[in-house]
């Protein structure tokens, strides 16, 4: 383990300019999304509609995949610097927040499964979430790359952090 | 576009960011403020349950590369 001290303030700096990137893109997305509809269909878009094509796709795949692995990487990286290491886990308000966060966010990711197989039984009825996921990339292609990377990178590093087993509890 | 499917699109679409991007948003700033703190990250604070429920960890994952796959991928076709 790299346990030095220049180690762990070249991760921590690294680490804060690239969450800060990432909340203030994310948050300009919502923002927009929040105050500014119109910029969602500005160009028509139907509810068939294919992903976008070769080689813009592999963009959208291969950019994710990348960002996932840059994530991990820097998540890697903090781990092995050993900052925070020493600290004991805190069972505080925090643990609740993110049990709390977690729950929410698997439910929501229930109710939109639940809503995209039950869409795409009849998808002429009812939009499929795969279809407004497909329209944003079509209408706002460079934000809906920027987003996707953004996302992936954040899943990097809060989900593949593999923990060697001389910190196990 | 038609104003009714224009406004369904946007309905959906904004909704869709609003959810998904606000809990998100809440926990990237939750790990900010830890690593302002220095404190442990929302990463190790995950790994305490995915060490735990390493199944779902891994269909997390599965889950996430499968639904990127199905938005954005579309293989090549010949001209």
């Amino acid at each position: 383990m790299v346990t030095s001290r220049r180690s762990q303030d070249a991760v921590h700096y690294l680490r804060l300019v690239s969450l800060g990137a990432a909340i203030v893109g994310l948050g300009y997305v919502w923002f927009v999304a929040f105050a500014n509809d119109a910029i969602l269909t500005r160009r028509p878009c139907a509810v068939e509609v294919e992903p976008l094509p070769a080689p813009t796709s592999g963009l959208f795949v291969f950019g994710s995949l990348a960002s996932f692995w840059i994530g991990a990487l820097i998540g890697r990286w903090r781990h092995l610097s050993g900052l925070a290491g020493e600290l004991p886990p805190k069972r505080d308000w925090t643990r609740f927040v993110v049990h709390f966060l977690l729950a929410l966010f698997f439910a929501l990711a229930v109710v939109l499964l639940a809503y995209e197989a039950w869409a795409e039984w009849d998808p002429l009825a009812r939009w499929p979430i795969t279809s407004f996921v497909r329209c944003v990339g079509r209408n706002q292609t460079l934000y809906a790359l920027g987003t996707t990377c953004a996302l992936l990178f954040l899943l990097g590093q809060w989900l593949w952090h593999p923990w060697d087993t001389g910190n196990a509890s | 576009m038609p104003a009714d499917v224009a406004r369904e699109l946007a309905t959906g679409t904004r909704l869709l960011v609003l959810l998904v991007f606000g809990i998100l948003l809440v926990l990237a700033a939750l790990d900010f403020y830890w690593e302002l703190q220095r404190q442990h990250s929302l990463g190790h604070r995950l790994q305490e349950w995915s060490r735990r429920y390493p199944l779902y960890g891994i269909a997390v994952l599965a889950l996430v590369g499968a639904l990127l796959s199905h938005f954005f991928w579309q293989e090549f076709r010949a001209p």
